[in-house]
């Protein structure tokens, strides 16, 4: 179904290879997993697989690539959709039409399938997916996890043989998530569909696929086969990997050794348990009663919301549950209905935001956004300059890119860096006036795992320095270890919050995979019980 | 991305009639300049647009057409040394001698002109969408459909770019300081609208946009008839003389296409469009403004100019010109059957 040969190739300009002398044979009907760190790849390869690279891209090709016997070479991409679906990791630049329905059958109309078929297989879709509120929305106005839902729906209803998808999840929330998987395997089982997914969550995936390919940092490196081959030498793994790793278990997706990792967790039950100190004193962002309004159609209905000096508040929800929009509230950039907001007890609803922006650090689902100088020094000189603070910035700028290990690339044009590198180039942006408080929209959206746990530590950084962060986010691993306390949002209103760990474990579609594996509270997190079995156990001392 | 939610009333017009609409509109705009019937024009435009969108044009809106109106008037008085009326006289080197009436008339009149049409442009953007033009793009011509799309989408993309910059802005501290923040947003509005231009061709390209079935001397084939008919019609544009050679390459070019064309499938559609009576009044009114205004530009192009040099005079206006620049107005009547 997909052979690829001696793959080799250079993007215009490059004196890298963004894809070196790849190999690999994959069987008709199989469902294959793309990892690798950021930047080691996939988008490249899945582009290779539907002939968008070179023929969209230009740049240097060697190597070969058939895909259900069309070899790249000689079909041109317009041939190559007939075959292949692909869904883009960031689906807002790729859509075509203007609303949900429309997007949806615009592959099935440019297929020739029959007006009939065409509206049978849209209102499958939109059942499927849950869609139906959305239905007559126009696309811009969808939150980033719609969206995402959309481009899947718009790639599916085409039925095509090969399905390729660029982080299909990454912006989903975990039902969402799991409703597209769903389909992907049943459609593979009725269909004989070919799937890869590039995808950094492996957690969720790693049930379903036949294989994973993982593209290593080290050029040639390419493993290849099943998952439970791969997953154990991989830098990283699934969050149930990690937690045995954690406690010296060998890492495994055998089911004994999970029923292993839970025996050694419950024979510790009692020990694993580090309830963290909730920070005390005045709120330094404090907001009452937020309410706001898309077009009369309500997004947040009465949110209060408080994070002190050294904590760290996670927003949790579905897609579209407001999350995105309580942020951009609390930053000042939408106007709000009903509500407040007082920074160090001082109401600040109606200043704007870039006076807001001294002391309210805010970096966006997407962080390219905020980034258009001519280099990543620059960007942060812009800032200061912005605030007055070129002369004594509060922070050193090349320290600041230092700790964000943003040194190398300090010269560098930000939007060709990788997606980790942007988010960090984004966050040092924001940062380098030494705000107190910190928003971050879908921190680790688009980056890899190593990427992820470097960016967690960031985090605790900022909350042992004193700072207040708040972060919208779907991923409940990394809520869990690193908030202290937990929103959760639906349909624009708080339905929970507390302590991270009691709040999510309260919601059984948030509950972390430890926390699903033992029925417990806590340890909640890998980084929870590293951080206990470290404790309690000692390097050389574990009880395996 | 433009909006559209729920389609408001007149909205759901077919977009053929749209387009006959928007391109009667643009005829009259570029076939007079007389104030008059393009200040009409404009009004019938915006209420047409305000209509569609079901929203008044934003401050934004009305600054830029004001700006249109006020830069060639203001560029035409500073350049230009012609007309009777002078307004003023500076005793200086290089922008010295007297400021005419005139200058500023003839200017203000090439302003009113564009920003009609622009208005009319911001129909098209309104009513038509990307696909609605990609459904009617003839095999063969698939890379103009894209351009097309990618023309049209532009505007709002570039709005949306812009927000997002003042945005980021914002965020860093920026504080706006009006026409004088322009150079800071050019670079990165140019950046971020091509990157949203190369994502829409992208989408399209992967999502199968352009495949028309046909390969090797077919393809060449329908190149070489959209060839023979663009040169035809240029030729005759051009040079009136060679009439015989336009139109035996016009119909050499229309044999080519039908020769290569003629079994090609229409497409199939989500969402079938119906023509209606409403479709019949605005389509058939803007082909009857149409052919007045090219008979008019030929038979009698002085009841369509506008000229204030040697002296300014009021422009003339007939008011059966007037009126049927006002049937223009139809899609704001014409109900959605």
């Amino acid at each position: 179904m997909v052979e690829i040969s001696h793959l080799t190739y250079f993007y215009p300009g490059s004196e890298a290879p963004a894809l070196r002398d790849l190999s690999l044979h994959l069987a008709a009907g199989g469902m294959h997993l793309v990892a690798g760190r950021s930047g080691s790849g996939k988008s490249t390869l899945l582009r290779a697989l539907n002939g968008l690279v070179p023929r969209f891209y230009g740049g240097r090709f060697g190597g070969r690539v058939v895909v259900n016997g069309l070899d790249t070479r000689q079909a041109e991409p317009v041939e190559m959709a007939g075959q292949v679906g692909f869904v883009f990791q960031e689906p807002e630049n790729h859509f075509i039409t203007r609303n949900v329905a429309d997007e949806i059958a615009f592959g099935m109309e440019v297929a020739g399938l029959s007006g009939e078929t065409i509206r049978t297989r849209v209102a499958e879709i939109i059942e499927r997916l849950e869609l139906g509120p959305l239905v007559e929305r126009p696309l811009d106005r969808l939150s980033g996890g719609e969206q995402q839902k959309v481009a899947v729906a718009a790639a599916l209803g085409r039925q095509p043989p090969v399905l390729l998808m660029d982080e299909p999840t990454s912006q989903l929330d975990s039902q969402s998530a799991e409703a597209v998987l769903e389909w992907v395997v049943e459609l593979r089982r009725e269909l004989g569909l070919t799937a890869l997914i590039a995808e950094h969550r492996l957690g969720r995936l790693v049930r379903h696929v036949d294989g994973i390919i993982y593209l290593s940092d080290h050029e040639a490196d390419v493993l290849s086969g099943p998952a439970g081959e791969v997953i154990p030498v991989m830098p990283y793994g699934p969050p149930l990997v990690e937690a045995a790793r954690a406690l010296g278990l060998p890492p495994s997706l055998d089911p004994r050794a999970a029923e292993e990792l839970l025996v050694q967790l419950e024979l510790r039950a009692g020990q694993l348990t580090m309830p963290r100190a909730a920070p005390s004193g005045p709120p330094r962002l404090a907001a009452e009663g937020l309410s706001f309004a898309f077009n009369g159609i309500p997004a947040l209905e009465g949110v209060s919301l408080e994070v002190r000096p050294g904590e760290v508040v996670a927003v949790l929800g579905r897609n579209g549950s407001g999350k995105t929009t309580l942020l951009r509230c609390l930053m000042g950039l939408l106007s709000l209905q009903a509500g407040g907001v007082w920074l160090e007890g001082n109401e600040v609803t109606r200043r704007p935001v870039s006076d807001r922006a001294r002391a309210v650090a805010y970096v966006p689902q997407w962080p390219s956004g905020l980034l258009f100088a001519d280099s990543v020094r620059e960007e942060l000189t812009l800032t200061l300059r912005n605030h007055g603070l070129e002369a004594s910035p509060p922070i050193d700028p090349d320290v600041l890119l230092s700790d964000l290990g943003l040194s190398e690339v300090a010269d560098r044009y930000p939007r060709d860096l990788s997606a980790g590198e942007r988010q960090r180039a984004a966050v040092a942006a924001v940062m380098v006036t030494r705000p107190g408080v910190v928003l971050l929209d879908e921190p680790t959206l688009g980056i890899d795992p190593l990427a992820q746990a470097r960016f967690g530590q960031l985090v605790d950084a900022w909350r042992s320095q004193g700072m207040a962060v708040v972060l919208a986010t779907h991923d409940v691993e990394f809520a869990a270890a690193h908030a202290d306390t937990a929103l959760v949002l639906d349909r624009g209103r708080t339905v929970a919050s507390g302590p991270a760990a009691e709040t999510l474990f309260s919601q059984p579609s948030l509950r972390t995979s430890l926390q699903k594996l033992t029925g417990r509270l806590h340890p909640a997190s890998v980084a929870e019980l590293a951080c206990l079995a470290e404790r309690r156990f000692p390097a050389g001392q574990r009880d395996v | 991305m433009g909006e559209t939610g729920a389609p408001r009333r007149g909205a759901r017009r077919h977009p053929v009639a749209w387009m006959l609409w928007i391109a009667s509109a643009s005829a009259v705009a570029l076939l007079t300049r007389n104030p008059w019937y393009l200040l009409l024009l404009g009004g019938v435009a915006w209420a047409v647009r305000w209509r569609l969108k079901g929203e008044r044009p934003s401050r934004g809106t009305l600054a830029l057409l004001l700006s249109l109106l006020a830069f060639p008037a203001l560029l035409n008085l500073a350049f230009s040394r012609v007309g009777d009326t002078v307004l003023l006289r500076l005793p200086l080197r290089w922008i010295g001698g007297p400021y005419t009436l005139e200058a500023l008339l003839f200017g203000l009149s090439a302003g009113v002109q564009i920003a009609s049409l622009l208005t009319v442009m911001s129909v098209f953007g309104s009513a038509i969408t990307a696909p609605d033009l990609l459904r009617r793009t003839p095999p063969g011509l698939y890379p103009v459909g894209v351009s097309a799309s990618i023309g049209l989408t532009f505007a709002p993309q570039a709005r949306k770019a812009f927000a997002a910059i003042r945005e980021a802005q914002e965020v860093r501290g920026y504080q706006p300081r009006g026409w004088r923040d322009l150079p800071a947003l050019v670079t990165p509005l140019v950046i971020l609208s091509l990157e949203s231009a190369l994502g829409l061709a992208e989408g399209m390209v992967a999502r199968g946009w352009g495949r028309d079935g046909l390969a090797g001397w077919r393809r060449w084939l329908v190149g070489a008839g959209w060839l023979g008919l663009a040169a035809g019609v240029s030729l005759w544009a051009v040079d009136p003389g060679l009439a015989g050679l336009a139109l035996a390459l016009v119909v050499l070019g229309v044999l080519a296409l039908w020769a290569t064309l003629r079994n090609e499938a229409g497409g199939t559609r989500y969402r079938p469009e119906a023509w209606h009576r409403g479709d019949t009044i605005v389509a058939g009114l803007a082909i009857g403004v149409a052919v007045t205004f090219l008979f008019l530009a030929f038979a009698a192009p002085t009841w369509l100019t506008y000229y204030p040099y040697p002296r300014a005079a009021w422009p003339p206006f007939q008011p059966a010109l007037g009126a049927a620049i006002a049937l223009l107005g139809a899609p704001v009547l014409v109900g959605d059957g």
